[in-house]
């Protein structure tokens, strides 16, 4: 029914996408620019993440850390774009909502992204736990 | 336009109308969005910050790339490089819009630049963190 809005109002927007800007009415801009900080925010959080894969990475070659350190940095910077993809997606998909007038999307990427630290987490521990257990 | 408009210009708009973000006599015509809370300088703010950010992250993945001679890793980060200059002119551009609300604006073009510097960076990672791994 919210797809009734559909290009009525937003037609002759040139913005890009056409998929988020084709769609609805415009919207109060302090959300706008809420959700757009907001998706600025996931994309700091994903660049830490690549800086710290690429950090223990770099740390691994030079410091002559275990073997499997620059395994754990590669996974860091595929997480972290992996999230920064999916800041972009989620900026979309709440500006979407927001233009429709519809319930926001739930943020699922927060739990998976706590569930990716903690795997890592887990990993890193367990690896060196193995590595002082076998020195 | 009543006080509890959400499109009502603040305190801050009526104070800086030939300010920073204001440049035309008059202030801005058209579509003004809420000045409440400083929203379009707090969001000229974060994309400065994800701008710094994604050039930051990029001087440790030069740096390894460099060291370790892996080739299509330097020329991985010498394009996130690129893609980091054309961002930070993306940016002065936000800045500019930021003044003018009659203008629609979309930051998805933007936003796409440092989900590239992103990826960039995490690719650039990862091979460097495998390529450790496998020698």
């Amino acid at each position: 029914m919210a797809d009734q809005h559909t290009a009525d109002e937003g037609h002759g927007d040139t913005r890009r996408p056409a998929r988020v800007y084709g769609v609805g009415e415009e919207p109060d801009p302090r959300f706008s620019m809420a959700n757009e900080r907001t998706a600025l925010a996931w994309m700091r959080t994903a660049l830490a993440l690549v800086g710290g894969g690429v950090a223990i990475v770099s740390l691994s070659s030079l410091a002559g850390m275990p073997g499997w350190a620059p395994l754990v940095g590669a996974a860091t910077c595929l997480g972290g774009g992996a999230l920064a993809l999916r800041s972009v997606s989620a900026w979309a998909r709440v500006e979407r909502a927001l233009r429709l007038r519809l319930p926001l999307p739930a943020p699922r990427a927060l739990a998976m992204l706590a569930a990716g630290v903690v795997a890592l987490a887990a990993l890193t521990l367990t690896l060196s736990v193995v590595e002082l257990t076998h020195r | 336009m009543s006080p509890a408009d959400p499109r009502a210009p603040g305190p801050a708009a009526r104070g800086r109308s030939g300010g920073r973000f204001h440049r035309r006599r008059g202030g801005p015509s058209g579509h003004v969005p809420g000045r409440e809370a400083l929203q379009p300088e707090r969001t000229a703010l974060a994309w400065q910050r994800t701008a710094v950010t994604a050039l930051v992250c990029l001087v440790p993945l030069v740096l390894v790339a460099l060291r370790t001679h892996v080739a299509p890793v330097t020329v991985g980060a010498g394009g996130a490089m690129v893609v980091s200059g054309v961002l930070v002119w993306s940016v002065h551009r936000r800045l500019g819009q930021l003044g003018d609300d009659s203008r629609g604006y979309s930051p998805y073009t933007p936003m796409n630049f440092v989900l590239a510097v992103t990826s960039l960076g995490a690719v650039g990672g990862a091979v460097v963190g495998v390529s450790l791994w496998l020698r």
